[in-house]
């Protein structure tokens, strides 16, 4: 998948219940799955554009979203 | 009251894109004689506006969506005005006797499917208070004075320590495992070295060493030595056992799922909190992260309180931003900055969406001294993220002090415990964290 220019990371809020056939429900769908943290019900992964709607109608998943980034301020910054 | 023109509505009110954080409701003052200051207010937007009056308990959430509420406990009209009729308010505010004072709501609403929530409606009862206190001088008295004459000696311990109530209390943190995930932790510090913290990296190809020194400055305000190698003591917790996890890398930058994985890290160790001195500015509006709601739901349920740090996006006065992913959900308990003189920070981020979103405490965040790593040794910074780490201290210490405690109960015990400020709730939430 990582020669498409659409792929995005995602997070995915899965059922508790029934994880691991939820992960290879959303592998079917194709996202190309990185990390399972069944303690969180959650899932992350790369999918393109044009899987996301896929993945979020599978049985189980709650949530979808773009995963997001954080930046903290420059070690030499006042405020931080 | 009869000289027209005595209110003006303030440039650019109603401008889509100029002023994106008014909503076009406003507050008026009501006179003694509440009837004829309504009655105003009922022709300038309209005679077949609805009028709702009474007490905030008793108006359901349709009652509030009126174009008129009369809080007539308070004397206060919340009047939802078009662009095109705020001019017509203003006028008749100026005009009317029974108006004593008119200005535009200073929290945006963004009620998802019309609803307000318990949360905003609290959160909105507390701004009208505290407009009637400031309008008409009668503020509580009960509360802490936000600007309190006395300075701090810090030669013992930081102002931060002093002003959560640590020299008090007789807990240190024992025995609880507590979770920074952050930028790691210099664990050559000579404040550290004995400690024996557990660290581990999530951030691919990084060791879990603190190469930025913001994960190290957090974790000496949480877990700081009793009696570091140099005066002032700066830690609230200095038994607690330490779980520094990295998330954000060398260069500051993190992703959701290092995050998580931190997350999760710290629920599988039995941290009863994770502190994430962390965050991505939101805009007004925006709703908060399903996915971390869901997460930080199942991380209370595993027995782990999570805090955030609320951002510092804001300068005030004038510009005020909305707390930041993902101290924006409501499961996270979100952290507000305090000066030395118990002012909320200029840069401090507040409540103002309210479906969840609000800011839920206060703590130290100025000029806050901490450990930092070779060959500074220590500094000082400010930050949303330097008030967080408090928090958790104070968590570490709710949880030695009753061990059986849940999160739920940790939390309410937090929050009841708090000190109350004389300042808004969107802006302190509860109020200054306190040990106990």
């Amino acid at each position: 998948m990582s020669d498409r220019t659409d792929v995005v990371e995602v997070v995915v809020s899965v059922e508790v219940e029934g994880f691991s056939e939820i992960v290879r429900r959303l592998r079917d769908a194709g996202l190309d799955v990185g990390e399972e943290m069944p303690a969180l019900g959650t899932v992350i992964g790369y999918a393109t554009g044009g899987a996301i709607s896929d993945l979020r109608r599978v049985p189980g998943v709650s949530a979808l979203e773009v995963a997001r980034h954080v930046q903290l301020p420059p070690p030499d910054s006042d405020i931080q | 009251m009869s000289d027209p023109g005595q209110f003006q509505r303030p440039a650019g009110a109603g401008w889509p894109g100029r002023r994106p954080e008014t909503t076009g409701a406003h507050l008026a003052l009501l006179a003694d004689d509440q009837e004829l200051g309504v009655a105003a207010l009922r022709a300038a937007v309209g005679d077949g506006a609805t009028v709702v009056a009474g007490d905030l308990e008793q108006l359901s959430a349709a009652d509030l969506s009126a174009p008129i509420v009369v809080f007539d406990r308070l004397g206060v009209a919340v009047v939802s005005a078009t662009p095109g009729q705020a001019g017509a308010v203003y006028e008749a505010a100026s005009r009317s006797e029974g108006i004593l004072l008119i200005e535009e709501e200073r929290v945006v609403r963004a009620i998802a499917d019309g609803v307000p929530s318990r949360d905003y409606l609290l959160g909105y009862r507390a701004g009208v208070e505290h407009l009637v206190g400031d309008l008409t001088g009668d503020a509580s008295t009960s509360a802490l004075p936000s600007r309190p004459t006395a300075t701090w000696d810090e030669s013992r311990l930081t102002w931060g320590l002093q002003a959560c109530g640590v020299p008090q209390t007789r807990r240190t943190g024992r025995g609880v495992a507590v979770a920074v995930l952050d930028t790691g932790l210099d664990e050559l510090h000579p404040d550290f070295t004995t400690r024996g913290a557990t660290a581990r990296s999530f951030v691919p190809g990084e060791e879990a060493h603190d190469g930025h020194g913001h994960g190290t400055h957090c974790i000496g305000t949480a877990c700081g030595p009793a009696s570091p190698t140099e005066l002032p003591r700066y830690g609230v917790a200095p038994e607690a056992e330490i779980f520094a996890g990295k998330v954000l890398s060398d260069a500051g930058s993190g992703t959701d799922r290092s995050i998580l994985a931190g997350i999760q890290w710290a629920v599988a160790n039995g941290c009863r909190v994770a502190s994430m001195s962390l965050g991505a500015p939101v805009a007004v509006g925006t709703p908060y992260s399903r996915v971390f709601e869901q997460a930080a739901r199942r991380a209370l349920a595993a027995g782990t309180v999570i805090v955030a740090a609320a951002g510092n996006d804001s300068r005030r006065p004038g510009v005020v931003q909305p707390v930041s992913h993902p101290a924006n959900c409501p499961s996270i308990l979100a952290v507000a900055a305090l000066e030395s003189d118990l002012a909320v920070a200029p840069f401090s981020n507040a409540g103002r969406d309210p479906d969840g979103g609000q800011v839920d405490l206060a703590a130290p965040g100025v000029d806050v001294h901490s450990s930092w790593p070779e060959p500074l040794r220590w500094r000082r910074i400010s930050g949303t993220s330097m008030a967080t780490p408090h928090v958790a201290g104070v968590v570490a210490l709710l949880a030695e002090q009753d061990p059986q405690a849940t999160p739920a109960e940790l939390k309410n015990l937090l929050l009841q415990g708090a000190r109350r400020l004389e300042q808004l709730a969107s802006d302190v939430g509860a109020g200054l964290v306190q040990a106990p």
